[in-house]
């Protein structure tokens, strides 16, 4: 008892660890699914933990004594224990699709009227971005990775679609991506918090280049995006 | 039969549930003519097991041992035939003709049905 | 009972001829698991090639249309023609013995299944050798990218008739494992006294018939797009890419259950047998699988979760719900073991092995299951962990426990247990070094299929484990080709079990089966008839 006690702490204790590496301050989704990855991750960890340590536990304790041991024991049902091992999970997973559905629902949410808008674009291989209020277009090719530049502190909504077959918009450090389907606008939103520059990458397979279609998000004070604006405004 | 018929009935009723809770749901129709068919495909092999035959008796649900049936015979089972590699691989042949020639599927298709017609020649 | 031949044609009793023109359930059965056996080394070696490119950042060993061919193949040849049919092969083999039968209830219908599958394998690899190379969209070949717009070449299209042979062999092998255990069962065995693996197979060829259809017309459709002037798929005429993935992802996940159900039975099996105890929990056993078969149905778009265009919340709750009967299936397991009397022949350590590794896969496929989860690791390694978890650490690990267990009946050899143990050492090692640092790779933000990554990335330590671990693989899977090399040369007479605790109807019978599989069909009375035949003295105690 007290060793599963322990193994069991100890499955936590990582899975919060490693939940910490797992980066989750960038925008405000990301820091409402990092809440759900620490609840997974402990969770996970735990049952691992114990269902591991019973399976290791009865492979060592029940091992064979006696080599002429043909039927070790006849028990083969225990009605109550079945059901319980039912009905315990069933709660445990109706938990955590409560967790999930909460945080979904904030998640997908998008913010009307948009305080600000970008049309991005994914092509074989490399993405478009469009400012349609300010007139501002970035392209970039797999050489040249384009850089989405976006306010901290405010809403941007995304129009995400594609031009050919589909891509997907991934920011691993927003913890989120998004598909870019051809004849489909998916429309989502970001609200960044932390300036900085984050890696993105292509994450639907699309074809020979696929791994060269990576983009970057710089996220800056309202006051340097304004300036950004004008100037890629004037330079058209 | 009991036990058979049950397994194809729950997966029917499961099948037809799901669609429409499915539909309600959602109302996608993909999914829900795919579920739906997939309830009604069964429907007709719970009808037939219910409706058609439902007095079948099995072998293995009687209680007798199996040596009391010792020189009953339950079926005539073969132990080789040509037919069915030559029937692959005319079927083979007609589909790979359809994406590479249109005149390998044509002898395909010739060479499927003379295998099929041998095939069950030779099964009656 | 007997069973009588249809006139003998004798066309051949030796030699090549005899196994083309075959139709006995047990030579059928061998020729799956070889030939899928053989798909394995082939989609090991392309494995090798991807972890050797992926060892250090920015290698150019092979060049992107290369390694795109590399990673279709691999994943066509594992899912389609080593796993699936591996699990066909096995049962073809064991269902007649388990239920007391001659022969399968369409012997002919079989041989034609085995024959279109492998040639529909073949024609999949044939692309190799066409213009434009192998099929490169992936085993999931999505739409656009496999419309002829993008994948002009005729390699795709192989690939797509390759597998409608295959799913055509699929089906007609489904109806064979439904008819044959419902209506040829020996007298006495009642459908709750089949085996586990057997019920196991039932709701595998359930899933089958429902699951393969729609993937041939998926297929149909794609290939109507792209060479008939058709616009399933197409949003410039109308069509709907996400159509293409409803359709396809209708098939794809019950194939993955179609892919673990079988060995859920294997390990049943073997559990029992070497624990030297009754299956624990028979009924949870028999309805965990249907309630994974029915729910499994239902979850197909938990695979489009990030393409915004599907019910997110319906297939998050179903898939969170399969967690349960699988859940049940472990704690059978383990209630099979406590108080048991454990031996470690190999089939146990490689049974021990899949659930430790199943466990994990089954963990995070439960945080997939998530849609917010999901929207990070969807399509990122952290998937492709996931997955390999439960199709390598399991699936695969349990096809070693079932070669070794089941090794003996068949070719009256047992496998060496020394090499088996260095085997299942070697596996279990590499297996976690490969797979394990993927969870990592996934979150920290390396997408899937692609050839290369940046050097500044950071991801190069963790890509170099993960090779390492496939070269430990590569390594423990030579060490299986010398132990069956070995061991076929020294035999000696073995007992009908050879492992002195089975209770299935098929170790009630010499080691190889005679011809129609019995000479004499034991009195059926409990849950194991060979163990009540070896062990008189504990049929008192058998589950009836």
């Amino acid at each position: 008892m007290r060793l599963a006690a322990l193994v069991i702490t100890l499955a936590a204790a990582t899975a919060l660890a490693e939940c910490a590496a797992i980066p989750h301050d960038a925008t405000r989704q990301a820091g409402e699914l990092h809440g759900v990855w620490s609840v997974f991750l402990t969770a996970g960890a735990v049952v691992y933990a114990l269902v591991a340590g019973l399976i290791l536990w009865a492979a060592v304790a029940y091992r064979r004594r006696d080599r002429a041991t043909v039927q070790a024991a006849t028990f083969h049902q225990n009605v109550p224990l079945e059901l319980a091992w039912t009905v315990i999970p069933v709660l445990i997973v109706a938990g955590l699709f409560a967790v999930t559905y909460a945080a979904e629902r904030h998640v997908d949410s998008v913010v009307t009227p948009p305080g600000e808008t970008v049309q991005i674009v994914g092509f074989r291989w490399s993405w478009r971005f469009l400012y349609p209020n300010h007139h501002v277009a970035v392209e970039g090719t797999s050489d040249r990775p384009p850089e989405l530049v976006l306010p901290a502190g405010r809403t941007t909504e995304v129009r995400l679609t594609s031009s050919d077959v589909i891509h997907a918009f991934w920011v691993p450090a927003f913890l989120f991506k998004r598909d870019a389907i051809p004849g489909v606008v998916n429309v989502y939103d970001y609200t960044p918090l932390k300036e900085g520059v984050y890696p993105g990458r292509c994450a639907e397979y699309c074809g020979t280049f696929h791994a060269h279609m990576s983009f970057t998000v710089r996220v800056v004070s309202p006051e340097a995006y304004a300036r950004w604006l004008r100037e890629r405004g004037a330079a058209a | 039969m009991k036990t058979a018929s049950w397994v194809f009935v729950s997966s029917m009723a499961f099948g037809l549930v799901v669609a429409a809770v499915y539909w309600l749901t959602t109302r996608e129709n993909a999914g829900t003519v795919l579920l739906g068919l997939f309830g009604a495909g069964f429907a007709f092999v719970s009808g037939y097991m219910l409706v058609i035959k439902p007095k079948t008796r099995l072998d293995g649900d009687e209680q007798r041992a199996p040596s009391e049936l010792a020189g009953e015979t339950i079926g005539v089972f073969s132990l080789e035939s040509p037919w069915p590699v030559l029937l692959a691989c005319a079927t083979a042949g007609l589909l790979i003709g359809i994406v590479l020639h249109p005149m390998l599927a044509v002898f395909a298709f010739a060479a499927l049905c003379v295998t099929l017609w041998q095939l069950v020649r030779e099964s009656v | 009972m007997s069973a009588v031949a249809a006139p003998p044609r004798a066309l051949a009793k030796e030699g090549l001829v005899a196994w083309l023109v075959t139709t006995d359930h047990k030579k059928i059965g061998i020729l799956y698991m070889l030939t899928s056996l053989t798909f394995f080394l082939i989609a090991g070696f392309l494995a090798d090639v991807m972890r050797l490119q992926l060892a250090a950042p920015q290698q150019t060993i092979v060049g992107p249309h290369e390694y795109n061919q590399v990673f279709t193949l691999h994943g066509t040849a594992m899912i389609f023609l080593f796993v699936a049919p591996f699990g066909f092969g096995l049962a073809n083999y064991l269902i007649p013995l388990q239920i007391g039968a001659p022969e399968m209830a369409f012997p002919r219908l079989n041989a034609y299944s085995f024959w279109l599958f492998l040639l529909g394998g073949l024609t999949v690899f044939a692309g190799l050798i066409s213009q434009g190379g192998a099929a490169a969209s992936g085993w999931t070949a999505f739409a656009p990218l496999s419309d002829v717009r993008v994948s002009s070449g005729v390699g795709q299209d192989l690939w797509i008739i390759g597998l409608t042979l295959t799913s055509i062999s699929g089906i007609m092998t489904a109806i064979n494992f439904l008819v044959t255990p419902i209506v040829f069962r020996a007298p006495g065995m009642s459908m709750w006294r089949l085996p586990i693996f057997t019920w196991e197979m039932i709701a595998t060829a359930l899933l089958v018939l429902m699951a393969f259809p729609p993937l041939a017309t998926a297929f149909a459709m794609l290939l109507l797009d792209r060479h008939a002037g058709a616009r399933f798929f197409d949003p410039g005429g109308g069509g709907d890419p996400v159509l293409y993935q409803h359709v396809f992802w209708f098939f794809g996940h019950p194939e993955v259950y179609v892919m673990i159900l079988p060995f859920f039975g294997v390990i049943t099996e073997v559990v029992a047998v070497f624990s030297r105890k009754p299956v624990f929990g028979y009924t949870g056993l028999v309805l965990s699988a249907f309630g994974i078969a029915g729910l499994s149905m239902g979850v197909w778009a938990h695979h489009m979760f990030t393409t915004g265009a599907v019910a997110n919340p319906f297939f998050s709750a179903l898939s969170f719900l399969i967690a349960v009967p699988t859940g049940i299936k472990f704690f059978n397991w383990i209630a099979t073991m406590w108080r048991g009397a454990i031996s470690y022949e190999t089939p146990m350590l490689f049974a021990i092995g899949f659930m430790l590794n199943f466990l994990i896969g089954g963990i995070t496929g439960v945080m997939v299951a998530s849609p917010p989860l999901d929207y990070h690791v969807e399509d990122s390694y952290f998937l492709v962990a996931h997955f390999h978890y439960t199709l390598g650490g399991g699936s695969m690990f349990a096809i070693f426990a079932a070669l070794y267990f089941w090794f003996p009946k068949i070719w009256g050899v047992k496998l060496g247990e020394r090499l088996g143990r260095v085997h299942f050492t070697l596996m279990f090692v590499g297996f976690n070094l490969a797979f394990f640092p993927m969870f990592l790779l996934g979150i920290m933000g390396m997408p899937r299929r692609v050839y290369t990554y940046p050097a500044q990335a950071g991801w190069g330590a963790l890509n170099l484990a993960s090779s390492a671990g496939v070269a430990l693989i590569t390594l423990a899977t030579a060490v299986l080709v010398w132990n069956v090399i070995v061991s076929m040369r020294k035999r000696f007479p073995l007992a009908d079990d050879p492992w002195g605790s089975a209770s299935s109807l098929e170790w009630a019978t010499s080691c190889p089966p005679p011809e129609f599989n019995f000479r004499a069909i034991p009195p059926i009375r409990s849950k194991r008839p060979a163990f009540d035949l070896h062990y008189p003295e504990y049929a008192k105690d058998s589950p009836k």
